[in-house]
Order: structure tokens, then sequence, then C-alpha cells
């Protein structure tokens, strides 16, 4: 059974729909910036890919009406609903959502935990209502009316996909006939402190597979994509953005939060994908890289690039330094680039590169640029030794 | 699907070779886990800096491997409703009261929910497919899920499938609190973990098939014995206590009631099930597993 796509749905730092994210992507224009709606002191010395729109903008956007409900969870239905629109689907028992998130209600749940740990205050403690990651599914499955097979991933960066890999299995075990996949990740104090304890948060713009590089940016963000067979999507006439050929997920297993130095998690990832897809290497028209720009992930990703890819590298870039690293969110908002590059025959910029890193024979995608695009490769890896790689290709 | 090398941490004696329907306690506010030997399962130095649910994870991912008589399996799936609670809260804390400086990582590293099956394989040099669901208590029921559909597919034929919860001090008073608040009557609350080993043929150490799945509800069909979190069966969580890892807690029960076949004591009494429903409804999430002994 082959995989379509024929519903997609993004919000992040540059734009609200997947046509604001594409102009931003063809203008070479970043969504990293000051912060106005994350409650962090780091906003004051560190850059982050935030989402415009506040918690209350979404809410009536969405006619969503229960206050009990996470910054994640909005997001979530956001990029979803465009998604499901844009399928032009009906939801029924045959629709199933296999979403995925790292933090789930966490930025709700500060709103708790801050007067808890200052004060020992416990008037907040209805929000811990929206923590799990289980619930902020739930939540978007119940606002859809979804209610088959409703799944939360959560391995870290690499969430997202793993949760479009899942949704393809379970179209080819004939276990749904329609799935929505994707992931979300709203900003939150957690996170934020989380990765400057680790001192891998850059404090200007990112400079993914730069020499230079000195740490990520964090961001926010949602993205779906509706899932179909081929067959089913021809017979309703319904607009196919690429297909899902190619997809696997591997372990590094060599350390928590490291990656490898010859990047074997990474390199297992793209070949069994490829495998997967039935393709070569050399089939490949653009890999959107995980490039988060941290030292580790840039040095260990392109070693296994080169592994996989040899001297015959297709063009390669990071999409970070627009969207920031939104975390479980990341594979599904570059699986919608990497659908829009394929549709549109573009090549999407890697910004702020400056210097090659020592060793590798190639320089990123630097300009936006008209090319035959016939499958992409989208990498996705994560703490916990999680590595992912998911190809699209052109229907 | 078949499932077998069932292992468990609970706050029964479940972990060891004896009969652990023989030995059931109800559980109580004062009920403490049963926990193995964990330096058999992991070196000290790792071992110090462990929760209780990345130890429960590791110990129990590993021996039920060993138990399987394999050598390696070809994936890991986890399934955990609330993760590494203990670091979570950990870290939060830290946040708050220091103020967002001079942190340190460790516990963020440690808080990440998938930092289960990624220690697990870490520790077992398992480069395999490796997934973490979050799914509140049907989290278990997803990693079966996904197991089901690996071999399905032909991408694996052995897969450690396993959910695993904790609880601290700290989580059992927020949840007090927050069913008072919300005035949902909190169940006795209990923490674990139980591994099995899937497999798409019969193994040596296979104890049952799995006939059926449902994410969604309770599958009416002729069982000999139903194992549930309420009335409508045998209430398997005055044992294990209740939390989003407890189905594993019932599985465990179900592949060693096959096993051991006839039990007979103060709770419960059975002669040689052939067939047995896993039964699990919380927070407006239901699930069951079909079972058949092999």
């Amino acid at each position: 059974m082959e995989i379509a796509v024929t519903g997609i749905g993004a919000i992040s730092a540059i734009g609200n729909n997947v046509n604001e994210n594409l102009s931003s992507l063809l203008a070479k224009r970043t969504g990293i910036g000051k912060a106005k709606l994350l409650n962090s002191k780091h906003t004051e010395t560190h850059l982050f890919g935030e989402v415009k729109l506040s918690d209350n903008e979404m809410k009536s956007g969405l006619g969503w009406k229960s206050d009990s409900v996470s910054r994640t969870t909005l997001l979530s239905a956001w990029a979803m609903k465009e998604a499901i629109e844009q399928a032009g689907i009906e939801i029924d028992e045959n629709v199933g959502l296999v979403s995925s998130t790292s933090v789930g209600g966490m930025d709700r749940s500060e709103g708790f935990f801050e007067p808890y740990y200052t004060e020992q205050d416990f008037t907040n403690v209805f929000m811990l209502g929206t923590h799990d990651c289980g619930s902020c599914t739930k939540q978007v499955a119940e606002h859809f009316g979804i209610t088959a097979y409703t799944a939360t991933i959560s391995t870290a960066c690499s969430s997202a996909a793993n949760a479009i890999a899942m949704g393809a299995r379970l179209l080819r075990q004939g276990k749904l006939k329609r799935v929505v996949v994707g992931g979300t990740d709203g900003l939150c104090r957690f996170t934020t402190n989380g990765f400057n304890s680790l001192m891998i948060l850059d404090t200007e713009w990112c400079k993914p597979f730069s020499a230079n590089r000195a740490g990520l940016n964090l961001g926010e963000a949602a993205a779906y994509l509706v899932l179909e067979s081929k067959e089913d999507a021809e017979a309703r006439g319904a607009e196919i953005h690429g297909l899902v050929t190619g997809w696997a997920n591997t372990n590094d297993a060599f350390h928590q939060t490291a990656s490898s130095p010859d990047g074997n998690g990474a390199f297992m990832a793209m070949t069994q994908a490829l495998e997967k897809a039935e393709l070569q290497s050399s089939d490949i028209s653009y890999i959107n890289a995980h490039g988060t720009g941290t030292q580790n992930n840039d040095q260990s990703e392109s070693m296994a690039i080169h592994r996989v890819f040899g001297e015959n590298k297709p063009p390669i870039s990071s999409t970070k330094a627009f969207t920031g690293h939104t975390l479980a969110a990341a594979g599904a908002i570059e699986a919608v680039y990497s659908l829009l590059a394929l549709k549109e025959n573009k090549l999407f910029p890697n910004l702020n590169y400056q210097y090659p890193i020592e060793g590798n024979d190639w320089q990123p995608q630097l300009e936006v640029e008209d090319a035959e695009i016939n499958h992409v490769l989208s990498n996705s890896f994560g703490f916990g030794g999680n590595n992912s790689t998911v190809i699209f290709s052109k229907a | 699907m078949y499932l077998g090398a069932p292992t468990c941490i609970s706050f029964q004696d479940t972990f060891g070779n004896e009969n652990p329907w023989n030995s059931l306690e109800l559980v109580t506010a004062e009920s403490q886990l049963i926990q193995p030997n964990y330096k058999e399962y992991v070196s000290p130095a790792s071992l110090r800096r462990m929760s209780t649910v990345l130890k429960m994870g590791v110990a129990g991912g590993k021996s039920s491997l060993q138990h399987s008589g394999l050598e390696s399996c070809d994936a890991i799936t986890v399934g955990t409703g609330l993760g590494c609670v203990r670091d979570t809260l950990k870290f939060l804390k830290a946040v708050y009261t220091d103020q967002e400086s001079g942190l340190s990582p460790t516990a963020f590293i440690q808080s990440t929910h998938n930092s289960i099956a990624g220690q697990l394989a870490l520790l077992l040099g398992n480069h395999g497919y490796n997934m973490t669901h979050v799914q509140g208590a049907l989290s278990l029921g997803y990693a079966l899920s996904d197991a089901e559909l690996l071999i399905g597919e032909g991408d694996a034929k052995t897969v450690l499938v396993g959910a695993v919860d904790e609880k601290t001090d700290e989580l059992v008073e927020l949840l007090a609190k927050l069913s008072e608040t919300i005035n949902y009557p909190l169940p006795e609350v209990g923490e674990g973990g139980a591994f099995f080993l899937a497999s798409n043929e019969k193994l040596d150490s296979s104890l049952t098939k799995m006939v059926k799945l449902s994410l969604t509800d309770k599958v009416s069909d002729e069982v000999d014995l139903v194992l549930s979190n309420t009335d409508d069966g045998f209430n398997y969580t005055q044992f294990s206590g209740e939390h989003f890892a407890s189905p594993g807690f019932g599985l465990f029960m179900a592949l060693k009631a096959f096993e051991f076949e006839n039990v007979e004591n103060s709770h419960i009494s059975f002669n040689q099930p052939k067939r047995i429903l896993v039964h699990h409804k919380l927070l407006g999430q239901e699930m069951s597993i079909l079972l058949e002994k092999v």
C-alpha cells in the first residue's frame, strides 16, 4: 500500500498556517527573536522561536470553550484543524490520531508549580489536570470527534517522525482507513531551563552546520499530516501532497543525551529508511537535516550523512534557524517543509551558516533554489538515543 | 502475537519465580515496592543516578529478556503515563527555588519520558526500534499495539514490551489535592513496572497468544477469568494500587495464571484457565486484552 499525504497543517514561529510558513521560507525570514509570551527570565538573554498567537487568540480562533487547556494542546488543535480541513475528510470511526509531545501540558502546569514551589500555595492544583502528555492528545481527539486509535508518542526530539511512521504502519496493517499524525510542543520554563542547564542554547541566532555554531534556539510549533492510502485518496479525488515511502527508528545506544561521534544511530536510521522506501541514496533530492546547531548533533549528523551518501550528497539544509528547535514537533513541521519542497520543487536554505565544519566536504544549501525534487529525506534525532528518518516522495 | 517472559516489580512478591497468586496482600497507603537487587542488572555508578522508574524499567526489561531465552530482541516499546515523575518534579522545584539559575542538568536529562526505553537500549546495547507511548492508563495498550504492528509489518520478530510508572510522596499529595478539587475519588495510588517478550511465533517461553487488543472498550467474549480494575471481574488493583502502568500488573498476573494453572486462596480460585481478559478503565479511557493460553 502506498501512503499518501492529503492534508497538511502547521503553526510555528514563521507562520500560523502552511502558506505563511512557505512564504517565510522563500523570503529567508526567520521567526526567531525576543519572546513576548514565554514567562522565563531567560527571555532577557536568549532568543526563541515563539508562535505569535497568544493562547486566547488560539482559543477564539478554534472556538475552544474550556479554559482547562495547555498551549501545547491549543497549538496541536490549531494545526490539526488546518490539516483536516485541507484534506476535506469527515471524522468517523475509521480515523485515528497519532500525536506526539515531549512536555505535554507543562506550560499550564507551571501556573501551579510557581506559587506551589515558591509559597507552598496549592490554589492552582486543578491546572495539573492537563499535565500528562496523553491528556493533551485526548483533548484534541475529543475536540475533533476522533474516537478510534488515539496514541501519544514521546521520544523527545524524534517524536513526530515516529508518529508519522506509526500512522503509515497503521494504514498498511489495515487498522485504520485514515490517520492524523504529527506533533506539538509549547514553549515553557521547564524545557527552557533544561536546555539552558545543558549549556546548549545559543544566545544569538543558531548556526546549524557552521563551524562556529554555539547551540540551539528553542522554538514551539505544531504540525499534522492526514494520511490515507493512495488508492483511497485517488478514488475520492483528493489532492496528494506527497507519499510517505520510507521510515526507520533506531537507537544510538551510546549515551542518554549525546549522539555517538560517528553517528551510528543516525546512519542506521537513514539506511533503513532508504531500504524501506526501496531507494538508493542517489535517489534523494534533498535532505532536511535535524541540524540543531549544537556541536554534538551537527558533528554526528554530518558524519552519518557522509557515511550514507559518500561524496554524492544531495543539497542539505536545516530549517531550525527559521523555527528554532521545536522538540517533539520538529519532525512534523519539517515533514511539512519536506512536502512543500516536493510540491514547489524548491530547496529551502540553511540560515546563518558561515564556515564549514572541519572534515565536512560540503556546505549546506544557502539560498532558495528551484530544483527537481522527487524524494526528500528528513531526519529527527533525540535524547535517549532516539534516531528517526522519514522519506517523502512525489506521488 | 505471542507473549511470554513476564516480569513484574510491584507491591507484591512478583519478581521471583514463585507463584505470585499465592502471596497476594491487599494494598494499603503503607505498601512498599518489593524491589529486586538492582545491582544484578545495572552498574552501581549508573544506579546511583537512577530514579525508581528508571530502575524498574531497566531491571524489568533486562530480566524479561533473560527469561525469554533470547540473546537480544529486535525492538523495545515502553508505555508510561507520567514518565520520570521524580526527576521532573526535582527539576521543576529547582527552576523555581533557584530562580532559573545555576541548575544542574542531571534531573532534566533523566526527566524525559523516553529515558526509560533509552536507558534500556543503552544497557542492552540494542540499536533497534525504540519507542515510548504516553497515553495514561492505555500506555501499555499502545506499546502492545505498536509491537503488534511491527510484527505484522515484518519489521521485528521479537519485541520487548513494558509499562512502568513511579509514585513519590509529593505526587501522591498533589494527586490527593487535585482529586479533591475536581471531585474525583482518588484510589490507592500504586507504582510498578511489568515487561513481556512479544514474538511473531511461539517460543519455549511463550505463555499466551494475544487474540484481541481493544484500545477503546471491553471485548465481550467468553472467557474463564476477567482481571480488571473495576468490580466487573477480579479487581487486581487491590494488589497493585492504581497507576497508569497498573494494566501491566494485570497482564503479568494473567500470564502467571496460565503458567501456574490452579489457584485457590482467600482472594480467588481458578482452575486451568484457557482464556483470560485483562480490562482497565480509568479517567475516560478503556482497554482490554483478550488472551489465550498456548
